[in-house]
Protein backbone atom coordinates (compact mmCIF):
# COMPACT_ATOMS: atom_id res chain seq x y z
CA UNK A 1 0.00 0.00 0.00
CA UNK A 2 1.41 3.37 -1.00
CA UNK A 3 1.67 6.01 1.65
CA UNK A 4 0.03 9.27 0.71
CA UNK A 5 1.72 12.56 1.49
CA UNK A 6 -0.03 15.01 3.79
CA UNK A 7 -0.79 17.15 0.75
CA UNK A 8 -2.46 14.25 -1.06
CA UNK A 9 -4.50 13.42 2.01
CA UNK A 10 -5.71 17.02 2.35
CA UNK A 11 -6.70 17.22 -1.32
CA UNK A 12 -8.44 13.84 -1.09
CA UNK A 13 -10.37 14.89 2.02
CA UNK A 14 -11.66 18.03 0.29
CA UNK A 15 -12.58 16.05 -2.83
CA UNK A 16 -14.61 13.74 -0.62
CA UNK A 17 -17.05 16.61 -0.12
CA UNK A 18 -17.92 16.21 -3.81
CA UNK A 19 -17.61 12.45 -4.21
CA UNK A 20 -18.81 11.28 -0.83
CA UNK A 21 -15.76 9.02 -0.65
CA UNK A 22 -15.85 8.37 3.07
CA UNK A 23 -12.51 6.55 3.11
CA UNK A 24 -10.61 9.79 3.25
CA UNK A 25 -12.34 10.66 6.52
CA UNK A 26 -9.77 8.27 7.97
CA UNK A 27 -7.09 10.93 7.38
CA UNK A 28 -8.66 12.98 10.14
CA UNK A 29 -7.76 12.25 13.74
CA UNK A 30 -11.28 11.46 14.88
CA UNK A 31 -10.55 12.05 18.56
CA UNK A 32 -8.68 15.31 18.09
CA UNK A 33 -9.84 17.55 15.26
CA UNK A 34 -9.88 21.24 16.05
CA UNK A 35 -12.08 23.33 13.81
CA UNK A 36 -11.43 27.04 13.17
CA UNK A 37 -14.21 27.65 10.66
CA UNK A 38 -16.42 29.56 13.07
CA UNK A 39 -19.70 28.41 11.50
CA UNK A 40 -18.89 24.69 11.67
CA UNK A 41 -19.01 22.87 14.98
CA UNK A 42 -15.79 21.57 16.51
CA UNK A 43 -14.56 18.02 16.01
CA UNK A 44 -15.08 15.48 13.27
CA UNK A 45 -18.77 15.35 14.09
CA UNK A 46 -19.01 19.05 13.24
CA UNK A 47 -17.48 18.39 9.82
CA UNK A 48 -19.92 15.50 9.43
CA UNK A 49 -22.87 17.75 10.26
CA UNK A 50 -21.73 20.28 7.64
CA UNK A 51 -21.55 17.50 5.04
CA UNK A 52 -24.92 16.11 6.03
CA UNK A 53 -26.59 19.43 5.36
CA UNK A 54 -25.34 19.35 1.77
CA UNK A 55 -27.87 16.69 0.82
CA UNK A 56 -30.67 19.24 1.27
CA UNK A 57 -28.88 21.97 -0.68
CA UNK A 58 -30.24 22.37 -4.22
CA UNK A 59 -26.85 22.64 -5.91
CA UNK A 60 -24.49 19.71 -6.20
CA UNK A 61 -21.27 20.07 -4.25
CA UNK A 62 -18.15 20.55 -6.34
CA UNK A 63 -14.55 20.60 -5.16
CA UNK A 64 -11.64 21.31 -7.45
CA UNK A 65 -8.38 22.07 -5.66
CA UNK A 66 -6.23 24.14 -8.02
CA UNK A 67 -3.07 24.57 -5.92
CA UNK A 68 -1.77 22.78 -2.84
CA UNK A 69 1.50 22.81 -0.97
CA UNK A 70 3.08 21.66 2.27
CA UNK A 71 5.02 23.73 4.77
CA UNK A 72 6.17 21.65 7.73
CA UNK A 73 3.09 20.11 9.36
CA UNK A 74 0.78 22.43 7.45
CA UNK A 75 -0.93 21.89 4.11
CA UNK A 76 -2.45 24.79 2.16
CA UNK A 77 -5.14 24.16 -0.47
CA UNK A 78 -6.70 26.70 -2.84
CA UNK A 79 -10.03 25.43 -4.10
CA UNK A 80 -12.79 26.19 -6.59
CA UNK A 81 -15.88 25.15 -4.62
CA UNK A 82 -19.52 24.67 -4.78
CA UNK A 83 -20.11 24.20 -1.07
CA UNK A 84 -23.50 25.69 -0.24
CA UNK A 85 -23.18 27.76 -3.42
CA UNK A 86 -20.20 28.61 -5.64
CA UNK A 87 -17.19 29.78 -3.65
CA UNK A 88 -13.49 30.46 -3.77
CA UNK A 89 -11.60 29.19 -0.77
CA UNK A 90 -8.37 28.49 0.98
CA UNK A 91 -8.03 25.66 3.50
CA UNK A 92 -5.17 25.04 5.90
CA UNK A 93 -4.72 21.69 7.62
CA UNK A 94 -2.29 20.80 10.38
CA UNK A 95 -1.09 17.23 10.60
CA UNK A 96 0.25 15.23 13.52
CA UNK A 97 1.56 11.71 12.89
CA UNK A 98 0.03 11.67 9.43
CA UNK A 99 -3.44 12.65 10.62
CA UNK A 100 -5.28 15.95 10.34
CA UNK A 101 -5.74 17.53 13.77
CA UNK A 102 -6.65 21.12 12.95
CA UNK A 103 -8.37 23.07 10.16
CA UNK A 104 -8.66 26.72 9.16
CA UNK A 105 -10.32 28.18 6.06
CA UNK A 106 -11.40 31.35 4.33
CA UNK A 107 -14.32 31.30 1.91
CA UNK A 108 -16.06 33.83 -0.29
CA UNK A 109 -19.00 33.60 -2.67
CA UNK A 110 -17.83 33.61 -6.27
CA UNK A 111 -20.19 33.44 -9.22
CA UNK A 112 -17.67 33.00 -12.01
CA UNK A 113 -17.19 36.62 -13.03
CA UNK A 114 -13.86 37.75 -14.48
CA UNK A 115 -11.92 40.63 -12.98
CA UNK A 116 -11.02 43.78 -15.03
CA UNK A 117 -8.03 41.92 -16.50
CA UNK A 118 -10.14 38.89 -17.41
CA UNK A 119 -8.82 36.67 -14.62
CA UNK A 120 -10.53 34.41 -12.08
CA UNK A 121 -9.51 33.73 -8.45
CA UNK A 122 -8.15 30.35 -9.62
CA UNK A 123 -6.41 30.61 -13.00
CA UNK A 124 -2.78 31.57 -13.59
CA UNK A 125 0.53 29.95 -12.79
CA UNK A 126 0.49 26.62 -10.95
CA UNK A 127 4.09 25.50 -11.44
CA UNK A 128 5.92 25.26 -8.13
CA UNK A 129 9.64 25.89 -8.21
CA UNK A 130 12.50 27.57 -6.31
CA UNK A 131 12.08 25.13 -3.42
CA UNK A 132 15.40 26.34 -2.03
CA UNK A 133 14.02 29.88 -1.71
CA UNK A 134 11.02 29.15 0.53
CA UNK A 135 12.35 30.96 3.59
CA UNK A 136 13.55 34.00 1.63
CA UNK A 137 10.21 34.25 -0.15
CA UNK A 138 8.26 33.91 3.11
CA UNK A 139 10.31 36.74 4.58
CA UNK A 140 9.69 38.85 1.49
CA UNK A 141 5.91 38.35 1.73
CA UNK A 142 5.87 39.03 5.47
CA UNK A 143 7.75 42.28 4.88
CA UNK A 144 5.44 43.21 2.00
CA UNK A 145 2.32 42.71 4.12
CA UNK A 146 3.83 44.77 6.93
CA UNK A 147 5.23 47.55 4.78
CA UNK A 148 2.45 47.91 2.24
CA UNK A 149 -0.80 46.26 3.36
CA UNK A 150 -0.39 47.23 7.01
CA UNK A 151 0.89 50.61 5.84
CA UNK A 152 4.07 50.72 7.89
CA UNK A 153 6.26 51.71 4.95
CA UNK A 154 4.20 52.40 1.83
CA UNK A 155 7.21 54.13 0.31
CA UNK A 156 8.81 50.69 -0.12
CA UNK A 157 6.02 49.49 -2.43
CA UNK A 158 7.95 49.61 -5.69
CA UNK A 159 10.89 47.68 -4.26
CA UNK A 160 8.64 44.60 -4.04
CA UNK A 161 7.73 44.60 -7.73
CA UNK A 162 9.43 44.22 -11.06
CA UNK A 163 8.19 47.48 -12.57
CA UNK A 164 4.48 47.39 -13.28
CA UNK A 165 4.40 43.59 -13.58
CA UNK A 166 1.78 42.26 -11.17
CA UNK A 167 -0.70 39.62 -12.28
CA UNK A 168 -3.85 40.20 -10.28
CA UNK A 169 -6.58 37.65 -9.51
CA UNK A 170 -8.54 39.74 -6.99
CA UNK A 171 -12.08 39.83 -8.37
CA UNK A 172 -12.26 43.65 -8.42
CA UNK A 173 -8.74 44.76 -9.37
CA UNK A 174 -6.87 44.92 -12.67
CA UNK A 175 -3.27 43.83 -13.31
CA UNK A 176 -0.31 46.03 -12.50
CA UNK A 177 0.42 48.72 -9.99
CA UNK A 178 -1.80 50.96 -12.13
CA UNK A 179 -4.67 48.51 -11.54
CA UNK A 180 -3.97 48.63 -7.82
CA UNK A 181 -3.87 52.44 -7.98
CA UNK A 182 -7.26 52.60 -9.70
CA UNK A 183 -8.76 50.28 -7.08
CA UNK A 184 -7.32 52.32 -4.20
CA UNK A 185 -8.67 55.53 -5.74
CA UNK A 186 -12.13 53.99 -6.17
CA UNK A 187 -12.15 52.76 -2.58
CA UNK A 188 -11.04 56.14 -1.27
CA UNK A 189 -13.81 57.78 -3.27
CA UNK A 190 -16.41 55.48 -1.73
CA UNK A 191 -14.92 55.92 1.72
CA UNK A 192 -14.08 52.19 1.89
CA UNK A 193 -11.02 51.37 3.95
CA UNK A 194 -9.02 48.15 3.61
CA UNK A 195 -7.08 47.71 6.82
CA UNK A 196 -4.62 44.99 7.82
CA UNK A 197 -3.81 44.83 11.54
CA UNK A 198 -2.14 41.48 12.26
CA UNK A 199 -0.31 38.75 10.38
CA UNK A 200 -1.33 35.42 11.90
CA UNK A 201 0.58 32.98 9.71
CA UNK A 202 2.91 32.89 6.74
CA UNK A 203 3.10 29.53 4.94
CA UNK A 204 5.10 28.88 1.83
CA UNK A 205 6.62 26.39 -0.53
CA UNK A 206 9.16 27.63 -3.06
CA UNK A 207 7.65 30.38 -5.18
CA UNK A 208 4.20 30.30 -3.49
CA UNK A 209 3.55 32.02 -0.16
CA UNK A 210 0.25 32.41 1.71
CA UNK A 211 -0.25 35.22 4.23
CA UNK A 212 -3.10 34.89 6.74
CA UNK A 213 -3.98 38.29 8.17
CA UNK A 214 -6.70 39.98 10.17
CA UNK A 215 -8.08 43.48 9.77
CA UNK A 216 -11.14 45.37 8.66
CA UNK A 217 -12.69 45.91 5.26
CA UNK A 218 -15.28 48.69 5.08
CA UNK A 219 -15.28 48.66 8.92
CA UNK A 220 -16.20 44.95 9.04
CA UNK A 221 -13.83 42.58 10.89
CA UNK A 222 -12.22 40.64 8.07
CA UNK A 223 -9.94 37.67 7.57
CA UNK A 224 -7.54 38.04 4.62
CA UNK A 225 -5.89 35.08 2.91
CA UNK A 226 -3.43 36.38 0.31
CA UNK A 227 -1.49 33.96 -1.87
CA UNK A 228 1.52 35.40 -3.68
CA UNK A 229 3.79 33.98 -6.34
CA UNK A 230 7.32 35.28 -6.04
CA UNK A 231 9.64 35.42 -9.03
CA UNK A 232 13.30 36.44 -8.71
CA UNK A 233 12.73 38.09 -5.36
CA UNK A 234 9.76 40.16 -6.59
CA UNK A 235 6.03 39.69 -6.13
CA UNK A 236 4.63 38.60 -9.49
CA UNK A 237 1.10 37.26 -8.97
CA UNK A 238 -1.65 37.46 -6.35
CA UNK A 239 -4.79 35.53 -5.45
CA UNK A 240 -6.94 36.30 -2.44
CA UNK A 241 -10.03 35.44 -0.47
CA UNK A 242 -11.57 37.87 1.99
CA UNK A 243 -14.09 36.69 4.54
CA UNK A 244 -16.11 38.80 6.94
CA UNK A 245 -15.56 37.32 10.39
CA UNK A 246 -18.89 36.14 11.79
CA UNK A 247 -20.05 37.90 14.97
CA UNK A 248 -19.30 35.98 18.14
CA UNK A 249 -22.98 35.26 18.72
CA UNK A 250 -22.89 32.97 15.67
CA UNK A 251 -19.75 31.04 16.56
CA UNK A 252 -20.18 27.28 16.96
CA UNK A 253 -17.06 26.99 19.16
CA UNK A 254 -14.44 29.11 20.88
CA UNK A 255 -11.39 27.95 18.90
CA UNK A 256 -11.06 31.31 17.18
CA UNK A 257 -10.68 32.10 13.49
CA UNK A 258 -6.87 32.13 13.72
CA UNK A 259 -4.92 30.90 16.81
CA UNK A 260 -2.17 29.17 14.84
CA UNK B 1 -23.59 75.36 -23.27
CA UNK B 2 -23.06 76.80 -19.81
CA UNK B 3 -22.22 80.44 -19.31
CA UNK B 4 -19.32 79.50 -17.11
CA UNK B 5 -16.71 76.78 -17.22
CA UNK B 6 -17.42 74.66 -14.15
CA UNK B 7 -14.68 74.78 -11.56
CA UNK B 8 -13.82 71.73 -9.51
CA UNK B 9 -12.57 72.56 -6.06
CA UNK B 10 -10.24 70.42 -4.02
CA UNK B 11 -12.06 68.03 -1.67
CA UNK B 12 -9.95 69.03 1.31
CA UNK B 13 -11.55 66.96 4.06
CA UNK B 14 -12.13 63.74 2.13
CA UNK B 15 -9.91 61.90 4.64
CA UNK B 16 -11.19 63.71 7.75
CA UNK B 17 -8.57 66.29 8.62
CA UNK B 18 -7.47 68.64 5.86
CA UNK B 19 -5.21 67.06 3.25
CA UNK B 20 -4.22 68.95 0.11
CA UNK B 21 -2.99 66.01 -1.97
CA UNK B 22 -4.88 63.07 -3.48
CA UNK B 23 -4.88 60.55 -6.31
CA UNK B 24 -8.17 60.18 -8.18
CA UNK B 25 -9.47 58.46 -11.30
CA UNK B 26 -11.05 60.01 -14.36
CA UNK B 27 -14.38 58.55 -13.22
CA UNK B 28 -14.12 60.48 -9.96
CA UNK B 29 -13.56 63.74 -11.81
CA UNK B 30 -16.40 63.03 -14.19
CA UNK B 31 -18.79 62.18 -11.39
CA UNK B 32 -17.78 65.13 -9.28
CA UNK B 33 -19.73 67.88 -10.99
CA UNK B 34 -21.89 67.92 -14.10
CA UNK B 35 -18.94 66.88 -16.17
CA UNK B 36 -20.12 68.27 -19.47
CA UNK B 37 -17.45 69.25 -21.88
CA UNK B 38 -14.94 71.38 -20.19
CA UNK B 39 -13.91 72.09 -16.66
CA UNK B 40 -11.29 73.90 -14.69
CA UNK B 41 -9.59 72.60 -11.63
CA UNK B 42 -8.74 75.08 -8.92
CA UNK B 43 -5.63 73.00 -8.16
CA UNK B 44 -2.66 71.36 -9.89
CA UNK B 45 -3.22 68.08 -11.71
CA UNK B 46 -0.89 65.46 -13.15
CA UNK B 47 -3.03 63.07 -15.19
CA UNK B 48 -1.30 59.82 -16.09
CA UNK B 49 -3.01 57.75 -18.76
CA UNK B 50 -2.92 54.08 -17.75
CA UNK B 51 -4.84 52.50 -20.62
CA UNK B 52 -7.32 52.90 -23.46
CA UNK B 53 -7.41 55.96 -25.65
CA UNK B 54 -9.09 59.35 -25.67
CA UNK B 55 -8.82 62.88 -26.99
CA UNK B 56 -7.71 65.26 -24.28
CA UNK B 57 -7.31 68.97 -24.46
CA UNK B 58 -5.54 71.21 -21.99
CA UNK B 59 -6.17 74.87 -22.66
CA UNK B 60 -6.99 74.35 -26.30
CA UNK B 61 -3.99 72.13 -27.04
CA UNK B 62 -5.27 68.75 -28.21
CA UNK B 63 -3.54 65.41 -27.75
CA UNK B 64 -4.43 61.77 -28.10
CA UNK B 65 -4.00 60.13 -24.74
CA UNK B 66 -2.64 56.59 -24.66
CA UNK B 67 -0.83 54.67 -21.95
CA UNK B 68 2.12 56.69 -20.66
CA UNK B 69 0.88 60.12 -21.70
CA UNK B 70 0.88 62.66 -18.88
CA UNK B 71 -1.21 65.84 -19.09
CA UNK B 72 -0.44 68.72 -16.75
CA UNK B 73 -3.10 71.14 -15.59
CA UNK B 74 -2.42 74.31 -13.62
CA UNK B 75 -5.11 76.00 -11.54
CA UNK B 76 -7.45 77.65 -14.03
CA UNK B 77 -6.43 75.62 -17.07
CA UNK B 78 -9.43 74.34 -18.98
CA UNK B 79 -9.39 70.59 -19.54
CA UNK B 80 -11.59 68.37 -21.67
CA UNK B 81 -11.74 64.66 -22.41
CA UNK B 82 -13.66 63.54 -25.49
CA UNK B 83 -14.14 60.55 -27.69
CA UNK B 84 -13.27 58.25 -24.82
CA UNK B 85 -12.23 54.80 -26.05
CA UNK B 86 -11.82 52.97 -22.77
CA UNK B 87 -9.55 55.67 -21.42
CA UNK B 88 -8.30 55.00 -17.90
CA UNK B 89 -6.12 57.32 -15.89
CA UNK B 90 -4.94 58.27 -12.46
CA UNK B 91 -4.64 61.91 -11.58
CA UNK B 92 -2.33 63.19 -8.87
CA UNK B 93 -3.83 66.42 -7.60
CA UNK B 94 -2.57 68.91 -5.07
CA UNK B 95 -2.95 72.47 -3.90
CA UNK B 96 -0.17 74.99 -4.29
CA UNK B 97 -0.08 75.44 -0.51
CA UNK B 98 0.74 71.78 0.02
CA UNK B 99 4.05 72.24 -1.77
CA UNK B 100 4.82 75.79 -0.76
CA UNK B 101 4.26 75.24 2.95
CA UNK B 102 7.51 73.33 2.86
CA UNK B 103 9.69 74.70 0.10
CA UNK B 104 10.94 78.14 0.84
CA UNK B 105 10.60 78.91 -2.87
CA UNK B 106 7.33 80.47 -3.96
CA UNK B 107 8.24 79.87 -7.61
CA UNK B 108 9.04 76.20 -7.31
CA UNK B 109 5.99 75.06 -9.25
CA UNK B 110 6.25 77.79 -11.89
CA UNK B 111 9.84 76.72 -12.44
CA UNK B 112 8.81 73.21 -13.51
CA UNK B 113 8.92 73.03 -17.28
CA UNK B 114 5.44 71.57 -17.63
CA UNK B 115 3.76 74.04 -15.21
CA UNK B 116 5.62 77.13 -16.42
CA UNK B 117 3.60 79.93 -18.00
CA UNK B 118 5.89 79.66 -20.99
CA UNK B 119 5.58 75.91 -21.41
CA UNK B 120 5.58 74.71 -24.98
CA UNK B 121 3.29 71.77 -24.27
CA UNK B 122 1.21 70.54 -21.34
CA UNK B 123 2.11 66.93 -22.18
CA UNK B 124 4.96 64.51 -21.75
CA UNK B 125 5.17 60.87 -22.77
CA UNK B 126 6.78 58.41 -20.38
CA UNK B 127 8.87 55.45 -21.50
CA UNK B 128 8.24 52.13 -19.80
CA UNK B 129 10.87 52.58 -17.11
CA UNK B 130 9.66 56.01 -16.10
CA UNK B 131 6.01 54.93 -16.35
CA UNK B 132 6.69 52.11 -13.91
CA UNK B 133 8.49 54.46 -11.56
CA UNK B 134 5.73 57.08 -11.67
CA UNK B 135 2.84 54.64 -11.29
CA UNK B 136 4.71 53.13 -8.33
CA UNK B 137 5.01 56.56 -6.74
CA UNK B 138 1.31 57.27 -7.33
CA UNK B 139 0.36 54.07 -5.50
CA UNK B 140 2.86 54.74 -2.72
CA UNK B 141 1.21 58.14 -2.27
CA UNK B 142 -2.22 56.49 -2.20
CA UNK B 143 -1.10 53.97 0.39
CA UNK B 144 0.46 56.68 2.54
CA UNK B 145 -2.78 58.69 2.29
CA UNK B 146 -4.81 55.67 3.35
CA UNK B 147 -2.57 54.97 6.35
CA UNK B 148 -0.34 57.38 8.25
CA UNK B 149 -0.86 60.49 6.05
CA UNK B 150 2.59 61.75 6.98
CA UNK B 151 2.70 65.17 5.27
CA UNK B 152 6.47 65.18 5.02
CA UNK B 153 6.59 61.76 3.40
CA UNK B 154 3.78 62.71 1.03
CA UNK B 155 5.56 65.91 0.10
CA UNK B 156 8.79 64.00 -0.49
CA UNK B 157 6.94 61.57 -2.78
CA UNK B 158 5.27 64.44 -4.63
CA UNK B 159 8.61 66.18 -4.98
CA UNK B 160 10.22 63.05 -6.40
CA UNK B 161 7.31 62.62 -8.82
CA UNK B 162 7.46 66.21 -10.06
CA UNK B 163 11.20 66.17 -10.58
CA UNK B 164 11.16 62.80 -12.34
CA UNK B 165 8.40 64.04 -14.64
CA UNK B 166 10.53 67.00 -15.55
CA UNK B 167 13.17 64.57 -16.80
CA UNK B 168 10.58 63.22 -19.19
CA UNK B 169 9.78 66.60 -20.70
CA UNK B 170 11.08 66.24 -24.23
CA UNK B 171 11.13 69.79 -25.55
CA UNK B 172 11.19 72.29 -22.74
CA UNK B 173 14.29 74.06 -21.61
CA UNK B 174 15.81 73.12 -18.31
CA UNK B 175 14.97 75.00 -15.15
CA UNK B 176 15.72 78.68 -15.42
CA UNK B 177 18.65 80.28 -13.71
CA UNK B 178 18.06 82.31 -10.57
CA UNK B 179 18.85 85.56 -12.42
CA UNK B 180 15.47 85.13 -14.05
CA UNK B 181 13.47 85.12 -10.85
CA UNK B 182 12.27 88.67 -11.48
CA UNK B 183 10.93 87.53 -14.81
CA UNK B 184 9.26 84.56 -13.16
CA UNK B 185 7.66 86.87 -10.62
CA UNK B 186 6.49 89.10 -13.44
CA UNK B 187 4.83 86.20 -15.21
CA UNK B 188 3.16 85.14 -12.01
CA UNK B 189 1.95 88.68 -11.33
CA UNK B 190 0.50 88.86 -14.83
CA UNK B 191 -1.21 85.54 -14.36
CA UNK B 192 -2.81 86.75 -11.16
CA UNK B 193 -3.75 90.26 -12.29
CA UNK B 194 -4.21 90.37 -16.05
CA UNK B 195 -7.99 90.69 -15.79
CA UNK B 196 -7.82 93.94 -13.86
CA UNK B 197 -4.34 95.36 -14.47
CA UNK B 198 -3.28 95.99 -18.03
CA UNK B 199 -0.71 98.77 -17.54
CA UNK B 200 3.05 98.18 -17.45
CA UNK B 201 3.46 100.61 -14.51
CA UNK B 202 1.48 98.40 -12.16
CA UNK B 203 3.81 95.45 -12.70
CA UNK B 204 6.98 97.57 -12.65
CA UNK B 205 5.89 99.02 -9.29
CA UNK B 206 5.19 95.61 -7.84
CA UNK B 207 8.61 94.40 -8.92
CA UNK B 208 10.36 97.58 -7.71
CA UNK B 209 11.85 98.35 -11.14
CA UNK B 210 11.19 101.05 -13.73
CA UNK B 211 8.86 100.42 -16.64
CA UNK B 212 11.81 100.82 -19.01
CA UNK B 213 13.85 98.19 -17.20
CA UNK B 214 10.92 95.80 -17.11
CA UNK B 215 10.39 96.30 -20.83
CA UNK B 216 14.02 95.51 -21.46
CA UNK B 217 14.16 92.22 -19.51
CA UNK B 218 10.81 91.07 -20.86
CA UNK B 219 11.83 91.78 -24.44
CA UNK B 220 15.16 90.10 -23.90
CA UNK B 221 13.71 86.93 -22.44
CA UNK B 222 10.36 86.66 -24.15
CA UNK B 223 10.91 88.56 -27.39
CA UNK B 224 7.92 90.83 -26.95
CA UNK B 225 6.95 94.00 -25.13
CA UNK B 226 5.55 93.95 -21.62
CA UNK B 227 2.26 95.33 -22.88
CA UNK B 228 2.18 92.72 -25.64
CA UNK B 229 2.79 89.94 -23.14
CA UNK B 230 -0.05 91.10 -20.88
CA UNK B 231 -2.30 91.44 -23.91
CA UNK B 232 -1.46 87.85 -24.95
CA UNK B 233 -2.44 86.58 -21.54
CA UNK B 234 -5.80 88.39 -21.76
CA UNK B 235 -6.39 87.03 -25.22
CA UNK B 236 -5.59 83.49 -24.12
CA UNK B 237 -8.30 83.85 -21.51
CA UNK B 238 -10.64 85.33 -24.08
CA UNK B 239 -10.07 82.25 -26.26
CA UNK B 240 -10.88 79.98 -23.34
CA UNK B 241 -14.08 81.83 -22.51
CA UNK B 242 -15.17 81.89 -26.15
CA UNK B 243 -14.40 78.25 -26.65
CA UNK B 244 -15.76 76.81 -23.45
CA UNK B 245 -18.62 79.11 -22.44
CA UNK B 246 -21.59 80.71 -24.12
CA UNK B 247 -20.98 84.10 -22.46
CA UNK B 248 -21.87 86.97 -24.82
CA UNK B 249 -18.86 88.72 -26.34
CA UNK B 250 -19.80 91.92 -24.51
CA UNK B 251 -19.60 90.13 -21.16
CA UNK B 252 -16.23 88.62 -22.01
CA UNK B 253 -15.00 92.02 -23.05
CA UNK B 254 -16.11 93.51 -19.75
CA UNK B 255 -14.73 90.63 -17.73
CA UNK B 256 -11.30 91.10 -19.27
CA UNK B 257 -11.33 94.83 -18.58
CA UNK B 258 -11.78 96.20 -22.13
CA UNK B 259 -13.45 99.59 -22.39
CA UNK B 260 -15.85 98.64 -25.17
CA UNK B 261 -16.79 95.38 -26.91
CA UNK B 262 -15.77 96.85 -30.27
CA UNK B 263 -12.30 97.65 -28.98
CA UNK B 264 -12.09 94.10 -27.61
CA UNK B 265 -13.21 92.67 -30.97
CA UNK B 266 -10.59 94.66 -32.89
CA UNK B 267 -7.82 93.71 -30.45
CA UNK B 268 -8.93 90.08 -30.53
CA UNK B 269 -8.98 90.00 -34.32
CA UNK B 270 -5.50 91.47 -34.44
CA UNK B 271 -4.24 88.82 -32.03
CA UNK B 272 -6.08 85.74 -33.31
CA UNK B 273 -6.82 86.64 -36.93
CA UNK B 274 -10.53 86.06 -36.46
CA UNK B 275 -13.28 88.05 -34.79
CA UNK B 276 -14.51 86.68 -31.45
CA UNK B 277 -17.67 85.30 -33.06
CA UNK B 278 -15.78 83.72 -35.93
CA UNK B 279 -13.43 82.11 -33.41
CA UNK B 280 -16.33 80.82 -31.33
CA UNK B 281 -18.09 79.31 -34.33
CA UNK B 282 -15.00 77.88 -35.95
CA UNK B 283 -11.79 78.18 -33.96
CA UNK B 284 -8.79 77.78 -36.19
CA UNK B 285 -6.29 77.62 -33.39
Amino acid sequence: MTTLSNKEKAVALLKAIETGDNESIAYVNAGNYKQHNLTVADGLDGFGAALAGLADFPEKAKVNTVRAFEDGDFVVCQTDYNFYGPKAGFDIFRFEDGKIVEHWDNLMAYKGEKNPSGRTPFDGTTEMKDLDKTEANKTLVRNFVQDVLMGQHPENLTSYFDGNTYIQHNTAIADGLDGLGAALAAMAEQGVKMEYFTIHKILGCGNFVLAVSEGKFADQPTSYYDLFRVENGKIAEHWDVMETIAPESEWKHQNGKFNF
Amino acid sequence: MATNIPVIKFHKDKYGDELLIDVVTLDTIRASKNFANALRQSFYGVMLTTGGEGDVEVDGIPCTATKGLVAFARPGDVCTVANDRGLTSLELIFERDFVLSFFNDPHFLDGLSYFSHQRKSPYVKLDETLYNRIIGLFVEIQLEISHARDRHLLRAMLYETLILLQKAAPVEARQRASSETRLTRFRKLVNENFMTETGVEFYADKLCVTANYLNRIVRQALGQSTKGYIQCRRMEEACRLLRYTSLPVADISERLGFDTPSYFSRAFAKYVGQTPLQFRNCPEK
